[in-house]
């Protein structure tokens, strides 16, 4: 095997560890809302219950995030991935075993929220970030969040499956052992904090970081192009069922749509993120954010049909989670690698806070006025407004020199 | 070198495949319908 061949195994391999923890974190995060009816059915408690839990874990990723990243960025993010991964098995274990509504939130909510931030994207893509240089860095993110995206669609079946044949409690179970078994791919993600090997200034801290990036304005315009992002994907996941439901698709039409948006996801990630290496990731990200503005408009303005209805669910599911190595991408083009963890993480919890009002108004407004229009207003509008706001961030000037040691892959 | 992609894309072709159409069984589309508001 020639010295080529191996550097190329070696990205494989780091890219397909970081790829499957990450696909096991997203996807099992993905499959929660199966788990409704048998819970609520067997426990005897309310939806609010179960809808509390998980409103909390969203919460808790986005508040946690800018933590577990300050702590990868200082310790390294195979410790987080690892710990995250051990943490995540043991939020399964309380969702599967406690007899009260309190451990259940608190299992769910709080474990699996933290959890949550320590292996899915702000982990996974920190450790692959400072893993790779800067011209493979959007190929490596690509691959990763294929991979994610895999398991977001594939886990859906898989887990289903179980629940009918051995029971919601032992689904779990498994479910907490592939996340077990997750937990030593994080050997493969150890990336190298630079201080420890003294390859950085010592006055570039941490604190230092964080005052440079709030006090950019490119920061903030990607911070607030995130949050639309979040609030476009939460409602229409959470409410185009309903949206369907009501208009008089029926359940199968509205579950391919599901499916179509999970499988578009896989593929639209990959592509969306590769081509952030050889075009400007700001003018993608401003492209996308238009592009899914567009879709929803003709969506609404066309008669809902089978047809519209499977191109619209393609087309968003294409541009659904290609946000994201794009957004980590140009964090650490502009801020460099050193603190990329702790950096996208504030970037992040914008998504989260977007994906919150998301959720939440798509129901205060339906019980408000008993139609979606205003929210699929307000999506095209954010859409709009984000697509603009990306084409002034200044990404070109780099704000900390990426303080590469080592030797990157 | 052909062979081990095809060994490689075969089975995640096939996966996919399966999983497309376990998403249209009737329980999958019971659950997703009423669970997919609280996992997004």
């Amino acid at each position: 095997m020639t010295e080529m061949d191996e550097a190329w195994r070696r990205r494989w391999l780091l890219v397909t560890a970081g790829g499957l923890v990450m696909g096991a974190a997203l996807g099992v995060r993905n499959v929660q809302g199966l788990f409704l009816l048998p819970i609520t059915l067997d426990r005897g408690w309310s939806r609010e219950t179960f809808g509390l839990a998980l409103a909390l874990q969203n919460l808790l990723w986005g508040v946690a995030q800018p933590l577990t990243g300050m702590i990868s960025d200082r310790f390294g993010s195979a410790r987080v991935i690892f710990a995250g991964a051990l943490l995540y098995a043991l939020g399964l274990a309380m969702m599967a075993l406690s007899a009260t509504p309190g451990i259940y939130t608190f299992g769910v909510g709080v474990v699996l929220g933290v959890a949550l931030s320590g292996t899915a994207f702000g982990a996974v893509y920190g450790a692959l970030s400072r893993l790779f240089a800067a011209d493979r860095r959007s190929w490596a993110l690509s691959v990763a969040g294929m991979f994610g995206g895999l398991g977001q669609f594939c886990v859906v079946p898989l887990t289903q499956g179980m629940i009918g044949r051995f029971g919601w409690v032992t689904a779990i179970l498994v479910l907490a052992c592939v996340m077990l078994a997750s937990a030593p791919l994080a050997a493969w993600l150890r990336d190298r904090p630079l201080e420890r090997i003294g390859a950085v200034d010592p006055h570039d801290t941490l604190r230092r970081a964080i005052r440079e990036a709030f006090a950019h304005r490119g920061f903030w315009l990607l911070n607030l192009g995130f949050l639309s992002c979040g609030f476009q994907l939460a409602f229409i996941g959470a409410h185009l069922p309903a949206y369907l439901l009501d208009k008089g698709m029926s359940a199968r039409e509205a579950s391919l749509a599901l499916a179509l948006i999970a499988l578009a996801n896989t593929a639209g990630t990959f592509l969306c993120g590769y081509a952030g290496g050889f075009l400007r990731r700001k003018y993608l990200l401003s492209g996308i954010y238009f592009a899914r503005a567009g879709v929803m408009a003709l969506f609404l303005a066309l008669p809902l049909s089978p047809l519209s209805l499977y191109v619209f669910a393609f087309a968003m599911g294409f541009m659904w989670l290609g946000t994201v190595p794009l957004t980590s991408g140009i964090v650490a083009q502009m801020f460099g690698v050193r603190f990329i963890s702790t950096l996208f993480g504030f970037v992040f919890l914008g998504h989260q806070i977007g994906s919150f009002f998301g959720v939440w108004l798509g129901g205060v407004v339906f019980d408000a006025t008993h139609s979606y229009d205003l929210l699929w207003q307000g999506s095209i509008a954010l859409g709009v407004i984000a697509g603009l706001m990306h084409l002034p961030i200044d990404d070109e000037r780099t704000v900390r020199r990426a303080m590469i040691a080592g030797q990157p892959l | 070198m052909r062979i081990v992609y095809l060994m490689a894309v075969v089975p995640v072709a096939a996966l996919i495949a399966w999983t497309f159409a376990e998403y249209l069984s009737p329980s999958t589309m019971l659950a997703l319908l009423t669970g997919a508001a609280f996992c997004k």
